[in-house]
């Protein structure tokens, strides 16, 4: 005769095995936030680093030679694509609503303008500074069905040395963000913006832009 | 609220995963002992039939080769107003003691009524006309009778050479019904009595009035108004009837949905049972679980996967349209470390999925299916596709319930 132990056998097991995945998957999630946030720490060196030479730049009145302007553009470069793709993965992973993931994807894109600040400087000190492009996008896929494949093109010049792109959410719901939106009145997506002056609203193929920054 | 809802299917369904693997490891030593035949009873056989003019002969050649002692049966074929030429495939038969019955196209039913009415013995096997049962099936299923509280034994039921992809899918989910049958058994809470051999103790299914014509699924509702009367229902894993599946996902989808809708249409005429301790495990477990919680969940965990693939299918239209724009050539895949592919969604379906699997292997042992290299690509489907393809069909039925559509056996 089977008793009644055997449901709560099955409810016992059932909750142990729920409490196990439920352990995995944030065991899983906790080693995915602290791979981003150790990648974090270094971009936010680098970029740190950057400050202190500005600030040693203003305060002693030394102008910031090209050599260390490029040292720190192409540094940031490297950190900051590997890090956009492992965000994008965490969105994907953990869901875009995730206030860690948020904060994340926040703190990055903070860490990112400015660096983009950074190159801006170069460029207007520097006849060598390579092409910015501060491309605009939203996660919102029904908004912008072309973002993946601008997304897509912009990575295929991560190797081309007199390019360096900037890729910003622009719906993160930071202000400086919003700044930049008024000033280059970004209304659509994708938007690019040029080094720091020219502005492109619709997707741009890989030939287009070389024709641009050629 | 909706990752609540998530969380309490998830749980219902590993709950319902360990409850049949509990029950699977105390009984797995006893699932394929029947009781020995004392006494060899006379048999009634009814074959109701409706345009089965490939397959009748073949059935009834199958009643015939029986072996049991108490011959010859009584075979009563009700032919259901077929259009073709099953009639004339029985007449060479009923030189042989076969009886044809032919009446107006009323549906499988009333022609089995008709059929019970006609029969002489204190037993009544119900034969679907497409469907074999093999020599030594009697032999298991007539010993459960000694106890005088059982009142219909059932068999499994087998695919009769699943060749195609349709059929070779649908034959796993007839094995582990097996399983699952003969558990249920057990449990006393066999909701089921199939068509392709069911025996009924005659005096029984008179008393009941039979089988009701106003339902199209009469198998599931003969056996649940047993249960509601308290009778038992037995199952012997050995005794095999071997049936022919439907081939075409038409076929199959018009099957599925009279199935679908009989059992929607069954819980509310059968509501006094649903979670009353006085009808055992199949009052408190089985029918509200399998005919109703299962499917709200499986609702739950489709809406999930839907909202996930909604943006799935928004972001594989991004793909394609990148890839028209940039083509694939261009595309470059770098990996990141595994842990940012492994989501908590990924996990919870991985350790269900596992679970189940862990179940389904452990019956095919022990309806010792020999896998082959042709199984491997239905069975996977199985594993991942078949709940969610049941559970659109459910909502086929629910639909055809609610717009109250015509009902129809065929």
């Amino acid at each position: 005769m089977v008793g009644k132990r055997i449901y709560l056998q099955a409810v016992m097991l059932a909750a142990a095995t729920l409490i196990l995945l439920v352990w995995f998957s944030g065991y899983f999630q906790s080693e995915r936030s602290n791979l981003i946030d150790n990648q974090l720490q270094e971009f936010r060196q680098n970029i740190n680093e950057g400050r202190l030479f500005a600030t040693f730049s203003t305060t002693l009145g030394n102008d910031l030679d090209c050599e260390t302007y490029e040292k720190l553009v192409v540094l940031t470069k490297q950190k900051a694509s590997q890090l956009g793709r492992d965000v994008a993965l965490l969105e994907q992973s953990d869901g875009i609503d995730q206030s860690f993931v948020k904060r994340f994807k926040k703190e990055y894109t903070i860490q990112l303008l400015e660096s983009w600040l950074y190159h801006t400087q170069f460029q207007s000190r520097c006849e060598n500074a390579p092409h910015s492009i501060l491309y605009f996008y939203t996660n919102r896929s029904l908004d912008c069905v072309d973002c993946l494949a601008q997304g897509r093109v912009l990575d295929s010049f991560a190797e081309n040395q007199s390019v360096v792109t900037y890729a910003v959410e622009a719906n993160l719901g930071l202000d400086f963000i919003e700044l930049l939106k008024e000033k280059y009145v970004v209304n659509n997506y994708p938007t690019l913006v040029v080094d720091a002056n020219h502005i492109l609203r619709t997707y741009q193929s890989e030939s287009q832009i070389n024709e641009l920054i050629r | 609220m909706f990752d609540f809802l998530f969380l309490a299917a998830v749980l219902f369904f590993l709950f319902m995963a360990w409850f049949y693997i509990s029950l699977f490891i105390r009984y797995h030593d006893q699932l394929h002992d029947d009781p020995p035949v004392k006494k060899f009873s006379r048999i009634s056989f009814i074959v109701p039939a409706y345009n089965e003019e490939s397959s009748i002969a073949q059935t009834i050649e199958a009643i015939l080769a029986l072996d049991w002692p108490a011959k010859p049966f009584d075979i009563i074929v009700v032919n259901d107003g077929s259009k073709d030429t099953t009639a004339d495939r029985v007449k060479p038969f009923l030189k042989k003691g076969v009886r044809l019955l032919n009446q107006k196209n009323q549906g499988k039913a009333t022609a089995l009524n008709n059929g019970i009415k006609m029969a002489k013995y204190d037993f009544i096997a119900t034969v679907d006309a497409d469907s074999f049962a093999e020599k030594d099936a009697l032999y298991h299923l007539m010993g459960y009778f000694d106890d005088e509280k059982v009142s219909c034994v059932t068999c499994s039921v087998v695919p009769n050479h699943p060749t195609n992809f349709l059929e070779r899918v649908q034959n796993f989910e007839y094995l582990l019904s097996n399983y699952a049958r003969k558990i249920h058994s057990i449990l006393d809470a066999l909701y089921l009595a199939p068509g392709p051999l069911t025996i009924f103790r005659a005096r029984v299914l008179r008393n009941i009035k039979g089988f009701d014509p106003t339902t199209i699924t009469e198998d599931m509702d003969i056996a649940v108004r047993l249960l509601s009367k308290h009778h038992k229902i037995a199952n012997s894993m050995n005794a095999i009837a071997r049936t022919n599946l439907p081939k075409t996902i038409r076929s199959f989808l018009i099957q599925r949905l009279r199935w679908a809708r009989g059992g929607i249409e069954l819980t509310p005429r059968y509501k006094n049972l649903l979670f009353n301790p006085a009808y055992g495990h199949f009052g408190l477990m089985v029918f509200p679980a399998l005919f109703l919680v299962s499917y709200i969940f499986i609702s739950i965990v489709l809406i999930n996967q839907v909202i996930d693939s909604f943006s799935g299918i928004v972001s594989s239209l991004s793909l394609i349209i990148a890839i028209s724009k940039i083509g694939l050539a261009t595309f470059q895949f770098q990996m990141s470390p595994v842990v940012y592919y492994l989501s908590a969604n990924l996990i919870i379906m991985a350790g269900m999925i596992l679970l189940g699997l862990f179940l389904i292997l452990n019956v095919l042992n022990i309806v010792r299916y020999r896998f082959g290299f042709k199984d491997v690509l239905p069975f996977v489907i199985f594993i991942l596709f078949w709940g969610p393809v049941l559970n659109l069909v459910w909502f086929g039925g629910l639909y055809q319930v609610i717009a109250r559509q015509e009902k129809r056996w065929r």
